[in-house]
């Protein structure tokens, strides 16, 4: 078998050449090599390549979490050639069998853990996949397996949608290439490292946990959520060098008291993404991890995992947030106006993103990527992100300041607040906003919904939710009203209603 | 400050996750006191902290994660023992 040096699967296969005795993975009590994770891997491409002799479609879904069947389904799925679609299998299944109608995937790959999960998002549709169980799948020769092209998909991820529906975002190894070859240069991760796996698989950023590890013979460490009550413990357990979360997770711990001075001794390199780093958090960290470099990474999944990064301490924290530094690998950053006019140093605007970390397009969906896609003079077409930054002077680092639009993090996850609403009016049959909420006891965002229904049943209401959206959209609180106030646009006054949770 | 029975600690918790038990088809009295509220999907970490935040305020209490072991952060029994304990009738 021959693969090019440049997709996902390659650098797994040649790292695994090399290091075949050493650990790949640990989940669940469970340790796989690096030669046991690619003999799974192989049998799941040999069983995907059997059932669809003429190449199939371009991509996989992979339905599960962290176990050693789903990271070697993901693993098979790229040795196939394909691009792999990850499922949650927490999810509602309504939104998984959305997800598997818009990607087409012809065959679905899970580990039988999952299988009742698979199942459900695969009843009723007209032209379900096939079904291929990770276990339990005899080791054998393989058929001759299809090479991807750099532009074929590596990935295919989908993310809220500010209309009601959530976007897809089609990574190929080339994009996955560009982010990779940058994040080694700069991290130079080895095989004595051990990383941390906390991100969801359906998060782009389990890109780095995995493929960063595997593609220098690393080991990938996912510790369960009762483990990560107890951090401290698990890091020195299972001997972690890399920390990789969001800093709601760190938040958390904090409030754990699990934040005391070298606590993690182990670690020498500790990342954090996916919202704003506040640089109190940042400095107990730091000390937390007095050995290790700290940095604050950003990017959005349409530029592929990070593409501009922070060292900790920053020159400045004006706001209380550490920057979001500067771009590294190929991506080039501007900071233009709704013109897309370049706008002068110190100023704030929007932040756009160039190079061939970010993606072509929306999948399905010509409208969003007209939207966000665009060409800058000068510079080319690239990604508007929707991000607020500024840069004290010319070469100082981007300070990230908030959002243009009504997008909110949640334990790092994007959630478009119009996407929320839509389903609560819709399910409630009544008027609502959602607002997001960043002071929850936990000192973390969530999102927080008013309904214009006095005698609505709240139950029922989380029960319906739940059918159709992931935990981290529904509401942690909804508030019952007689009415929604107005501002003088007559358009919902959201500042009327933050300014009701601030008194409570 | 209430007295602090380990029975009224447990009444807090589940009145605190009473929508969310609802929704997943459970009554409190369902409830027994090995249920863990992060592995049955009742509460996620964020809630964790939720919770011990809301416990902390309403018993008067302030939680010692070094004598708490984790497992018993979040089954209702043993963290309704341990609030009482930090804070028992006397």
């Amino acid at each position: 078998m021959r693969i090019k040096s440049t997709t996902l699967a390659s650098g797994f296969v040649a790292a695994a050449e090399r290091f075949p005795n050493r650990p790949a993975l640990a989940v669940a009590g469970e340790e796989l090599t690096y030669a046991e994770l690619l003999a799974r891997a192989r049998a799941i491409a040999t069983r995907l390549a059997e059932n669809e002799p003429d190449g199939g479609r371009l991509l996989t879904a992979v339905v599960g979490a962290r176990s050693s069947g789903t990271f070697a389904g993901i693993l098979g799925v790229l040795l196939r050639g394909h691009g792999y679609v990850p499922i949650n299998p927490r999810y509602p299944s309504a939104r998984n069998r959305e997800i598997l109608e818009r990607s087409r995937c012809r065959a679905l790959v899970v580990d039988s853990e999952f299988a009742t999960a698979a199942n459900s998002a695969i009843e009723g549709l007209m032209d379900p996949p096939l079904l291929v169980q990770t276990d339990d799948i005899p080791q054998r020769s393989l058929v001759d397996l299809a090479e991807p092209g750099m532009n074929d998909p590596a990935y295919l991820l989908f993310t809220s949608g500010s209309t009601g529906r959530p976007k897809g975002v089609l990574v190929t190894h080339a994009n996955a290439r560009a982010f990779l070859s940058a994040v080694e240069e700069r991290y130079d991760v080895d095989e004595t490292d051990r990383l941390s796996q906390l991100f969801d698989l359906t998060f782009d950023l389990s890109v780095f946990d995995m493929f960063v590890a595997w593609e220098r013979g690393a080991c990938v460490c996912c510790p369960s959520e009762r483990q990560l009550l107890e951090p401290s413990r698990y890091v020195r357990d299972s001997r972690l060098t890399v920390w990789f979360s969001v800093p709601s997770a760190a938040m958390i711990m904090r409030r754990l008291g699990a934040l005391k001075p070298n606590a993690f001794p182990e670690l020498r390199l500790s990342l954090f993404c996916g919202e704003a780093l506040p640089a109190d958090l940042a400095a107990a960290w730091s000390k937390a991890a007095p050995n290790s470099v700290l940095e604050n990474l950003y990017g959005p999944t349409e530029a592929t995992v990070a593409c501009t990064a922070q060292s900790w301490p920053p020159p400045q924290a004006a706001n209380g947030l550490v920057p979001i530094g500067r771009p590294f690998g190929q991506t080039v950053t501007r900071i233009v106006d709704d013109a897309l006019e370049e706008v002068p140093s110190g100023e704030q605007g929007q932040l756009f993103l160039a190079g061939p970390q970010v993606v072509a397009r929306y999948l399905d969906d010509g409208d969003a990527t007209e939207q966000a896609f665009v060409t800058l003079p000068g510079v080319g077409r690239g990604y508007l992100t929707g991000d607020r930054v500024r840069q004290a002077k010319e070469d100082a680092p981007l300070e990230y300041l908030g959002r243009l639009d009504s997008q909110v993090k949640v334990l790092g996850h994007r959630v478009e607040l119009g996407e929320v609403e839509a389903a609560l009016r819709e399910e409630a049959r009544a008027d609502a906003v959602a607002v997001g909420w960043p002071r929850t006891p936990s000192g973390a965002g969530g999102i927080v919904a008013f309904v214009a229904d006095t005698l609505l049943d709240r139950v029922r209401l989380r029960q319906s939710l739940s059918a159709r959206l992931p935990d981290y959209m529904i509401p942690r609180e909804v508030h019952l009203v007689s009415a929604l106030p107005l501002n003088a646009n007559g358009k919902h006054d959201r500042n009327a209603l933050v300014a009701l949770l601030e008194a409570d | 400050m209430e007295p602090t029975s380990a029975q009224t600690v447990r009444e807090a918790i589940l009145d605190r996750v009473a929508e969310e038990l609802a929704a997943k088809g459970l009554t409190p009295s369902d409830v027994p006191d090995s249920f863990d509220l992060l592995l049955e999907g009742v509460i996620d970490s964020f809630g964790v902290v939720e919770m011990i935040m809301m416990l902390e305020e309403r018993f008067g209490m302030a939680f010692d994660f070094d004598e708490l072991p984790a497992d018993d952060l979040t089954r209702i029994g043993a963290l309704s023992e341990y609030v009482e304990s930090k804070n028992g009738p006397t």
